[in-house]
């Protein structure tokens, strides 16, 4: 086992956290090109749901994480409905939707802060399991599989879903041109609406991952790790699922490599620089090619 | 000075809220120009920063350390606009908002910027005098600014970057100046904002700044100056004055958001006008076109034979455009001479569009060449406001104009070359030579649109009139450049037999002023009227450039309408 094994084995796990929130938001973005900055909120909201479930209510965390995600997916669904749904026909909608979702980040984020009265929660330690595997070259812990074990299953869900089902062409086709998509018999609101309620559901396993890796919930979780979502993003290239998990996991091992090495403040200089050089170099990202010229 | 103080307790609050209107105003600069652009809190920081460390370490003044500041904001905001010059959209915003992160993490790490620790003892010699001319130098210059015709410009640039392109406009060097100008004000507040509290730290500059900053903006409108300064009132002003309300301050300004986004898009500042306006327009959806007057008497030209008129206005070689594996133009050689009206023809998808994409400058061509005037182009293909300026115009197959603007505005934009020689200076104060340039567009306007039937539409708003009658302003708009060569792809797409009639009659009208037309339309027999020449275009390629009886009895041209195997 050596200190580098294991700062790569902890930036995978937390890579894959980066890359569960980033690919709901990116997933929004890329298909209906809404920046949702609510998707920070629901985030927060989703460890909070998750923590009044378990330590209000006493409901087994094994259930809670699938209720959580359920509810945070409604939440998104609201933003949706009530932020972005009736400014899809103005002309300029992608700055409009921008900021009525900030409108609506702010409100839930306060909403949050006064819920907790400012303050930081816990899930009960004993909430789930702990144990720690060595694994020779380094040692993992219970909460770091599952953290594993849950990306690569919804990881697997998104592919399977975007290109085998019929939901799946549906949303590409609304993402191509909404147009076309309304002409070919497509709900796009519909869509929007579940495209909206997946991103938010994705939300909320992350945020119930994080709450159990982390321990603290507070009604800036999402915040936090807003701009690291959106450094994933660019990075991997917006609208590539793997792209994203990539992504993820890169600006997951820089982080832990250079708080073990250099020194936690520089991390973000670390990450921010990476993310300026794509935004330079290769705006879309290591999986995207170059993007098609507007046609008029 | 400090006259400030007459607000006693507040009197902390006011100067600060005056520091952040400029920051406002710094947002403001991007918004209006439709650049969903959010680098200001950045800027800020950096200017914020300059001062701090330039004052705590040398003795110069409060004047030099603003100017420094402002200058190293210039000076970011015109390097961050070329670094970012490819972005547009939701791109652009999350790249700016992730250089706002750049700056504060990058400034808690610099030992020279206190490492981490807030830097402390700059001097707090911010006066009232100096907080009050920055304020209204920032106001009047930006009204300024958009009264003049760098105003119309960047309105144009908002409604529709490629139509404003079309009019001679640089969008690209447009965005460089706007970044700077956006750069300056925000790096001014933060210069200002250390010299008041005499402290400055990373954490000030963070994501919560720029929302309350965009918030005011938006909520005031963010298509005017006053929006900024109303928004900024609410905002930054009215909380501090009602303390039992500071908990749910930020609660409340995030459903201000979401209510006026949804409902009053124009910001509050432009309510009552738009109220107005929505009213207006429900009366004047009665306007029918039989209501827009008669075109004006025109010469029934006889469609003349073969290419005659001079001198060659238009000349293209061997031009080639693929989009992928699609051969959109293959190597098509046309030559357009000065009064003569070319019309291309052609099945849907045969690349008539394209052609004119890549004449005005849409698309650079894979190959080929295009010379106008006699004047070869190359060096100008793919870049539409070098065109323009070459003495090139066209009209698109849909509306691109300022629909809430009058029908004299939208006109009055297709003459910014024109009035290109007034000089900055001048046309931002309002001095004389821009007075007599505005005078004469105006006169030249009120000629033209009487010349084309729509003087009674003048003060219109563009949103009110009819199909037919909006495309006549787009090609008046054209006419102001005083092209040489005029491009029109389906002007009559859409239109009533009369309204087309009216356009047909103004595109023979056009040629009497010297003008090359290359004209697209579907309609064969009106076209076979009205062209002097028809070009016919299959699969990218040239079948032939004939007269119009030939053109359309050939028999190359029935296959490729009809699809026959050749």
């Amino acid at each position: 086992m050596s200190a580098l094994t294991q700062q790569l084995a902890n930036g995978v796990a937390l890579g894959s956290v980066f890359a569960l929130y980033a690919l709901g938001f990116s997933l929004v973005l890329a298909n209906l090109r809404v920046f949702n900055l609510a998707h920070a909120a629901v985030f927060t909201w989703g460890a909070i749901v998750a923590w009044r479930l378990v330590d209000g209510f006493g409901i087994p965390l094994v259930l809670a994480i699938p209720a959580t995600a359920v509810v945070s997916g409604l939440l998104n669904v609201a933003c949706y409905l009530l932020l972005v749904s009736h400014l899809e026909r103005r002309k300029n909608k992608e700055l409009a939707g921008f900021i009525s979702t900030l409108g609506g980040f702010i409100v839930l984020t306060e909403a949050a802060l006064l819920y907790l009265d400012r303050r930081a929660v816990r899930l009960p330690s004993d909430s789930f399991p702990s144990a720690t595997w060595d694994l020779g070259l380094f040692r993992i812990n219970s909460i770091q599989v599952l953290i594993l074990l849950v990306t690569v299953v919804v990881f697997l869900a998104y592919r399977w879903l975007l290109r085998s089902t019929s939901l799946g062409r549906s949303i590409r086709t609304a993402a191509f041109d909404e147009e076309v998509a309304r002409l070919m018999g497509i709900n796009a609101r519909g869509v929007s609406a579940v495209v909206f309620f997946i991103s938010g559901a994705t939300a909320g396993l992350g945020a119930v991952l994080v709450a159990m890796a982390f321990t603290v919930i507070d009604g800036k979780l999402g915040s936090a790790y807003l701009i690291t979502a959106i450094a994933v993003m660019v990075i991997g290239g917006f609208g590539s699922m793997s792209g994203v998990f990539v992504g993820g996991i890169l600006v997951g091992v820089v982080s832990t490599t250079t708080t073990a090495y250099i020194s936690s403040s520089y991390r973000d200089v670390v990450i921010f620089g990476v993310l300026l050089v794509f935004l330079v170099a290769r705006p879309t990202g290591l999986f995207r090619g170059s993007d098609v010229e507007e046609r008029v | 000075m400090l006259f400030l103080d007459v607000f006693g307790e507040y009197n902390f609050l006011v100067r600060d809220s005056l520091i952040l209107l400029v920051l406002a105003l710094s947002v403001y600069v991007l918004l209006h120009a439709g650049m969903f652009a959010v680098p200001q809190v950045g800027f800020m920081a950096l200017g914020a920063y300059a001062s701090a460390i330039l004052t705590t370490r040398t003795e110069v003044g409060l004047a030099v350390s603003l100017l420094v500041a402002g200058a190293v904001g210039v000076a970011a905001g015109a390097v961050l606009s070329v670094l970012l010059a490819r972005l547009n959209g939701i791109y652009l915003a999350i790249s700016t908002i992730a250089f706002g992160e750049i700056v504060r993490v990058t400034m808690r790490n610099l030992e020279v910027a206190g490492g981490g620790l807030p830097l402390v003892g700059i001097p707090r010699t911010l006066d009232d005098v100096t907080l009050m001319v920055v304020v209204g130098l920032s106001l009047v210059g930006l009204v300024r600014l958009a009264r003049s015709r760098y105003g119309q410009a960047i309105v144009a640039i908002r409604e529709d970057p490629l139509s404003a392109a079309h009019q001679g406009v640089s969008v690209r060097a447009y965005r460089v100046v706007l970044f700077g100008l956006s750069g300056l004000l925000a790096a001014l507040a933060g210069g200002m904002s250390v010299h008041l509290t005499g402290f400055v730290e990373p954490g000030l500059f963070n994501f919560d700044l720029l929302v309350d900053a965009l918030a005011a903006v938006v909520l005031g409108g963010m298509t005017v100056v006053a929006g900024p300064v109303l928004g900024g009132l609410i905002i930054f002003g009215l909380p501090e004055f009602l303390h039992f309300f500071a908990q749910y301050r930020t609660l409340v300004n995030g459903f201000l958001i979401v209510v006026v986004i949804g409902l009053a898009p124009e910001g509050l500042a432009l309510l009552p006008r738009a109220l107005v306006r929505r009213v207006r327009s429900r009366r004047a959806a009665t306007v029918h076109s039989a209501d827009a007057p008669p075109a004006e008497k025109v010469e029934e030209g006889v469609a003349r034979a073969l290419a005659t008129g001079g001198d060659t206005a238009l000349e293209v070689r061997g031009v080639a455009k693929h989009f992928g594996g699609i051969k959109a133009l293959d190597g098509v050689d046309l030559a357009v001479g000065a009064e003569e009206i070319l019309g291309v023809i052609g099945p849907n998808g045969s690349g008539k569009t394209t052609l004119l994409n890549v004449i005005s400058g849409v698309y650079r061509p894979d190959s080929g060449s295009v010379a106008i005037g006699g004047e070869d182009v190359g060096d100008r293909l793919g870049r539409p406001h070098r065109l323009a300026r070459t003495g090139l115009a066209r009209t698109f197959q849909t509306i691109r104009l300022v629909q809430d603007r009058s029908v004299q505005e939208n006109v009055e934009i297709g003459a910014y070359l024109d009035r290109g020689a007034e000089g900055i200076v001048p046309s931002i104060l309002g001095l004389p030579p821009y007075l007599r340039s505005r005078r004469r567009v105006r006169r030249e306007v009120a000629l033209l649109l009487g010349e084309l039937g729509l003087a009674d539409l003048a003060r219109t708003e563009v949103a009110l009139l009819p199909y037919g009658a909006q495309r006549k302003v787009e090609i008046a708009r054209a006419l102001m450049s005083h092209p040489r060569v005029l491009l029109l792809d389906e002007p009559t797409a859409g239109m009533s037999p009369a309204e087309r009639d009216e356009v047909f009659a103004l595109v023979r009208e056009v040629r009497q002023r010297h003008v090359a037309v290359v004209v697209i339309e579907h309609d064969v027999r009106a076209m076979a009227q009205t062209c002097d020449r028809l070009a016919v275009l299959n699969f990218g390629r040239l079948l032939l450039v004939d007269s119009p009886e030939r053109a359309i009895n050939s028999e190359a041209v029935i296959d490729a309408y009809i699809g026959r195997s050749a």
